[in-house]
C-alpha cells in the first residue's frame, strides 16, 4: 500500500516537470532566435524571392550549396536528412549541423538536383527545407 | 480514485513534445527507403493474482509470473509520411499454478503496424510539432500458453513536441480483444476478454549536449519520465512510472527503462511488481 501513499506526491513532481518543460518552450518558440536553457534555436524565414526558388525546377549550378532546415531535432533526424539528400544524383558530402539546422552539400557532375528535388528529400525525410544558399 | 482521475487527465492534458522513449509510441518514423532495426528486452515480474486459485480452471489462482521478451522490430518508411514495422517477439514465461509450476518458451504475438503522419509543424531549427495516426494487429502467438490465439485489432494516435532540450509524446491506443475463454485467467494485461486501452505520455529531456554545436552534434543523452498507463474494459485500470535513459547518435540508439507501478486498480489479473526494458536502435 506504501507505493499507493506517494502517487500524490510523484504525480506533483511530473506536473511541475512537465509545466517547466511547456514553459521553456513557449519561451523558445516566440522569437525568430530564442534560448531554451543554453540552447540557441533559430527560426528560419525565407523571402519571397527565396521561396520561389525553393520551388525551382531548374538544376543548381554544381559548387557547394547550404540549406536552411527548420525541424532537425536529433541526431537519428540527421541521418535521415543525409540519406535522402545524398540519394539525389549529383550531390556529395551532406554535412548536418544540429546547431544551426544548416546542412551543407556539395553539387559535382554534369547531373545536379534542382531545388524543388532538395526540398521534396527533406520533406520526405521529416524537415522542412527553408532556403538555399551558395 | 480521485489519485487515477489526477493521473489520467494529466496524461491527457500535458502539451506534446518529445524524442522517442522507450514504452510510448512516438511520433516518428522512418524516412521513404530508409529502415530502422529495433532489438528490445522486456521483463516483467507480476505479483500474486486476484482471481482464486481453481482446481479446475486452467490458469486462475496464478501465482506469481516472470515473463521475459526478446522482441525484434522492423520499421520501413514506405513513401512519405506513411511506414510499416514488424515485431517478432519470443516469449520465456515461468507462471506458477496452486498446483504446479509451467515453463514455457514460445513465439509471442507479432505485431503489424502502419503509421501516417497526419501532422506536421516544423516552428524552428530544432523544433517541431507532428502527429501520427497508427493502426495494426496483433497477431496469434506460437503458443497458447503464453499468447492467445487470436487476432486482435488496434489502432492510435499519437503526438509530439519538442522544443530544444524538451520533448513529450503523448499517445492512446485502443485494442479490440477477441481472445475470451481461457485467457480471461491467463491476462497479464490486455490479453484477456476486455479491449483494451493503452494511454503513455512521455518526457524528455536532453542532458547532454546542453546546447548542439558543429562539434558536438552527433550524439546527445536523454533523461525519460513516462506515465505508461493500461485500463481494461472490465475496470481494471493500471499505472506505471517508468524512468529511463536514452543515448542516441547518428546511426544507433540506446535506451533502458524501469517501470514501477504508482497506481493499481486491478481485480481480473495479477498485478505488475516491476517492468524492465532495454533495446537498441539500428538505422540503415
Amino acid at each position: 500500500m506504501n507505493s499507493f501513499h506517494t502517487v500524490p506526491r510523484l504525480v506533483r513532481a511530473f506536473a511541475i516537470i512537465a509545466s517547466v518543460g511547456a514553459a521553456l518552450g513557449g519561451c523558445a518558440s516566440s522569437q525568430s532566435t530564442a534560448s531554451t536553457d543554453t540552447e540557441q534555436t533559430i527560426t528560419y524565414t525565407a523571402t519571397a524571392e527565396e521561396t520561389a526558388l525553393i520551388k525551382s525546377d531548374q538544376p543548381l549550378p554544381p559548387g557547394p550549396i547550404v540549406m536552411y532546415m527548420n525541424g532537425l531535432s536529433c541526431p537519428l533526424c540527421a541521418t535521415n536528412i543525409d540519406q535522402q539528400v545524398e540519394k539525389l544524383p549529383g550531390v556529395s558530402d551532406v554535412k548536418v549541423d544540429l546547431s544551426t539546422g544548416k546542412v551543407k552539400a556539395n553539387l559535382i557532375g554534369p547531373s545536379t538536383p534542382s531545388p524543388r528535388q532538395l526540398a521534396n528529400a527533406a520533406d520526405a525525410a521529416g524537415v522542412t527545407l527553408i532556403k538555399i544558399a551558395r | 480514485m480521485r489519485t487515477i482521475i489526477a493521473c489520467i487527465a494529466l496524461a491527457f492534458a500535458l502539451p506534446c513534445f518529445a524524442q522517442e522513449a522507450l514504452n510510448t509510441e512516438s511520433a516518428t518514423q522512418p524516412a521513404p527507403n530508409t529502415i530502422y532495426v529495433k532489438p528490445q528486452f522486456r521483463f516483467w515480474r507480476f505479483g500474486v493474482g486476484a482471481v482464486p486459485p481453481s482446481p479446475t480452471v486452467p490458469g486462475a489462482g496464478t501465482q506469481g509470473v516472470s515473463r521475459a521478451e526478446p522482441s525484434v522490430t522492423v520499421q520501413m518508411g514506405l513513401v512519405k509520411d506513411l511506414s510499416f514495422s514488424l515485431k517478432v517477439p519470443m516469449i520465456i514465461e515461468d507462471r506458477t499454478f496452486p498446483a504446479e509450476r509451467n515453463l514455457s518458451f514460445a513465439l509471442g504475438r507479432v505485431d503489424t503496424q502502419f503509421k501516417l503522419r497526419v501532422f506536421r509543424s516544423d516552428t524552428s531549427s530544432l523544433d517541431t510539432i507532428r502527429a501520427v495516426v497508427y493502426a495494426g494487429a496483433l497477431m496469434p502467438g506460437g503458443d497458447d500458453n503464453v499468447a492467445p490465439q487470436t487476432v486482435d485489432p488496434y489502432a492510435g494516435f499519437s503526438a509530439m513536441i519538442i522544443r530544444g532540450r524538451i520533448g513529450v509524446t503523448q499517445s492512446i491506443r485502443y485494442t479490440i480483444t477477441t481472445s475470451g475463454g481461457s485467457w480471461e485467467y491467463k491476462n497479464l494485461g490486455g490479453d484477456g476478454p476486455a479491449d483494451a486501452l493503452k494511454y503513455d505520455t512521455a518526457f524528455m529531456y536532453r542532458v547532454s549536449p546542453a546546447a548542439f554545436t558543429a562539434e558536438n552534434s552527433g550524439t546527445a543523452w536523454y533523461a525519460s519520465l513516462e506515465v505508461n498507463g493500461l485500463y481494461e474494459t472490465n475496470g481494471d485500470n493500471e499505472i506505471l512510472l517508468s524512468p529511463g535513459l536514452l543515448f542516441e547518435a547518428q546511426r544507433f540508439a540506446a535506451e533502458f527503462s524501469i517501470g514501477l507501478p504508482v497506481v493499481q486498480d486491478v481485480h481480473h489479473r495479477s498485478p505488475l511488481e516491476f517492468q524492465f526494458s532495454a533495446g537498441l536502435r539500428f538505422v540503415f
